[in-house]
């Protein structure tokens, strides 16, 4: 294969597709899907249960990496990475805010939004100052010793928010974040990825909610499998 | 186990390698008479002596290891006896002039037993210098006498000290070493009128003892054809054998302590692979958020190793505190042995981390996605 040119997107997907082997051949969640997304963008994708946002997303976010195609984070050939390079590559430019929070019971909001921070091998003195900024920035200082169990639902995924871009990742992938909150909670988290993309952060998002997708630049509707054009 | 090298480490006091051993019991029915029984003695070993292959030969009464030695009220000639139930008791051993020659025992003063000391001339022996410093401290026991006892109102014979030998270890190391070792020379008829007709036969080889013993097995067939010679055997073997149950105990102990290691490593494995099920959501969150596979394993392995280090301080408290109780059962190690307890401490860490390696590996491969869509 001949060399690429150097390219300025954070994310370029060619011909990505996703299969399951069945026992009478194979059940394809993802076909052909040719996706560009630019630096500073904000993707919303949506479509029905089923139609493999969450696969797609989970692809980007180097979770998955059972799938084929052609897949560049920033120029580097996904396809082409080991294992190691690709945990490496999603360590330093991604932050992944699930639909559950999932946020670790035991460890209060400080260790929570600390722990991305100790995967990247910071310093501890530094990760101090980093999580107690975030903590200041975001509101939540007075929360810093609680648990998750002593928070909402709401608090609890700005925490999860907190702890993906606590890293200064560029690029936040963000499964239905607003799937377990109620409008006012589910509005502050839309206003808070607004915020971020209008500081450069790219955010791409998994979502149903149409007035969710308009925070965002533009949508990307997927059904079983294939992006619509 | 290092109770068994400690035992079978100690230096015995005498030669054991290339020794040939053999029981000869004269029937009273042929041999009614001391001096009967010493004139077959006498032939045979004059015969042995002259096998090729033989370096010496001699008979004892009572062979190391084997389990006897003969118990004999003594007093101090000179000194005014103590009533018979306070006289001290001697360890003796009838044996023949090469014995201490033939099982390398050295001499430390005086001489050995030699051809003048003869059954009509004065009744000699040989003692331990244990026995000589209990009885003669600070004196010169060479030429000191002891004599016997009866009950039977005969005159008690008196015997002079010719010679002083080191104590011998006359039974396993973990027993208590017999005192007041004495020995008596067969041909001088110890204890008369009390015959003494079963003797065992020693010879120092060349070679492989094995090796003479149908050469033996003629000597005393040329001398008296329906004598039956028993139990032949090399003098390593029988002090081999006599280890045979402290063998059996450190085998028992070293089985049930591997079944216990065992039972420990899969309790362990089971646990954590049980605890790493239940952390499944956690160690998907901990890998999307950029744990590598050595950031799951330390997890996982330091979460094992907390539960073995509790049961490791549990453990150490306890063999501390009990440790007593095995002290019936050790030889030249203490029960708080600190080699014994950290080489216990290494192997049950290994073990504790060969428990751990399986289900931390296996968390190492859990599917993210799979796990937080779960």
């Amino acid at each position: 294969m001949a060399d690429r040119k150097p390219r300025t997107s954070m994310i370029e997907l060619k011909n990505i597709e996703k299969s399951y082997k069945l026992k009478n051949g194979f059940y394809y969640v993802l076909r052909q899907i040719d996706l560009t997304v630019e630096q500073g963008d904000f993707v919303s994708v949506m479509g029905p249960s089923g139609a493999g946002k969450s696969t797609l997303l989970h692809i980007l976010g180097l979770h998955d990496a059972e799938w084929e195609g052609e897949f560049y984070l920033l120029d580097q050939p996904v396809h082409k990475l080991k294992q190691k390079e690709r945990v490496n590559l999603r360590k330093k430019h991604t932050g992944f805010v699930f639909q559950s929070y999932h946020l670790l019971d035991d460890l209060t909001v400080y260790e929570n939004i600390e722990l991305p921070l100790s995967y990247r091998d910071v310093p501890h003195s530094q990760r101090e100052s980093i999580v107690c900024d975030a903590l200041d920035r975001f509101n939540i200082v007075g929360k810093r010793d609680l648990f998750p169990s002593q928070l909402s639902g709401g608090q609890q995924q700005l925490v999860a928010i907190v702890r993906a871009i606590v890293a200064k990742p560029e690029l936040i992938l963000a499964d239905e974040p607003t799937g377990n909150l109620h409008s006012d909670q589910a509005r502050e988290i839309m206003e808070l990825f607004k915020r971020l993309n209008s500081e450069g952060t790219t955010i791409v998002q998994v979502t149903h909610s149409e007035e969710n997708a308009s925070y965002g630049k533009r949508i990307v509707r997927l059904k079983d499998g294939w992006m619509e054009k | 186990m290092r109770s068994l090298e400690a035992i079978q480490s100690v230096s015995l006091g005498f030669r054991t390698n290339n020794i040939l051993t053999a029981e000869v019991y004269l029937a009273d029915a042929k041999y009614p008479t001391q001096t009967a029984c010493n004139l077959f003695f006498d032939k045979l070993l004059a015969k042995l002596q002259q096998l090729p292959g033989v370096r010496s030969a001699a008979i004892v009464d009572d062979l190391p290891f084997s389990g006897g030695f003969g118990m004999n009220a003594f007093g101090i000639v000179g000194q005014t006896d103590p009533p018979l139930k306070d006289m001290p008791i001697l360890r003796s051993q009838i044996v023949s002039i090469d014995y201490f020659h033939t099982l390398g025992i050295t001499l430390l003063r005086g001489r050995f037993f030699d051809d003048q000391d003869g059954s009509d001339k004065e009744k000699v022996i040989v003692v331990s210098d244990e026995f000589a410093a209990r009885f003669f401290p600070g004196q010169d026991p060479i030429g000191k006498q002891i004599h016997d006892v009866n009950s039977i109102g005969l005159t008690p014979n008196a015997y002079t000290i010719v010679g002083i030998v080191p104590a011998i270890q006359h039974d396993r190391p973990d027993f208590p070493r017999a005192p007041h070792q004495v020995y008596f020379l067969y041909s001088q008829s110890p204890f008369a009128p009390r015959i003494t007709n079963d003797f065992t036969l020693v010879l120092h080889t060349q070679g492989d003892p094995v090796t003479l013993v149908n050469a033996l097995r003629q000597s005393i067939a040329g001398i008296d054809p329906t004598l039956p010679l028993t139990s032949i055997y090399p003098f390593d073997q029988v002090i081999y054998d006599s280890f045979a149950s402290r063998r059996l105990q450190m085998t028992l102990v070293g089985a049930f302590s591997v079944a216990a290691l065992v039972l420990a490593i899969v309790g362990l494995y089971g646990v954590l692979s049980y605890s790493v099920s239940l952390r499944k959501r956690e160690l998907s969150v901990r890998i999307a958020l950029g744990a590598q596979a050595a950031n799951i394993l330390g997890l996982v392995v330091g979460q094992g190793l907390k539960i073995a280090g509790v049961g490791l301080m549990v453990g150490i408290i306890s063999a501390l505190t009990l440790n007593h109780l095995i002290e019936w059962a050790l030889f030249g190690v203490s029960a708080a042995d600190p080699i014994s307890f950290g080489a216990s401490v290494l192997v049950l860490v290994a073990a504790a981390l060969v428990a751990c390696l399986l289900p931390a590996l296996r968390a190492t491969r859990i599917d993210p996605i799979r796990a937080l869509r779960e």
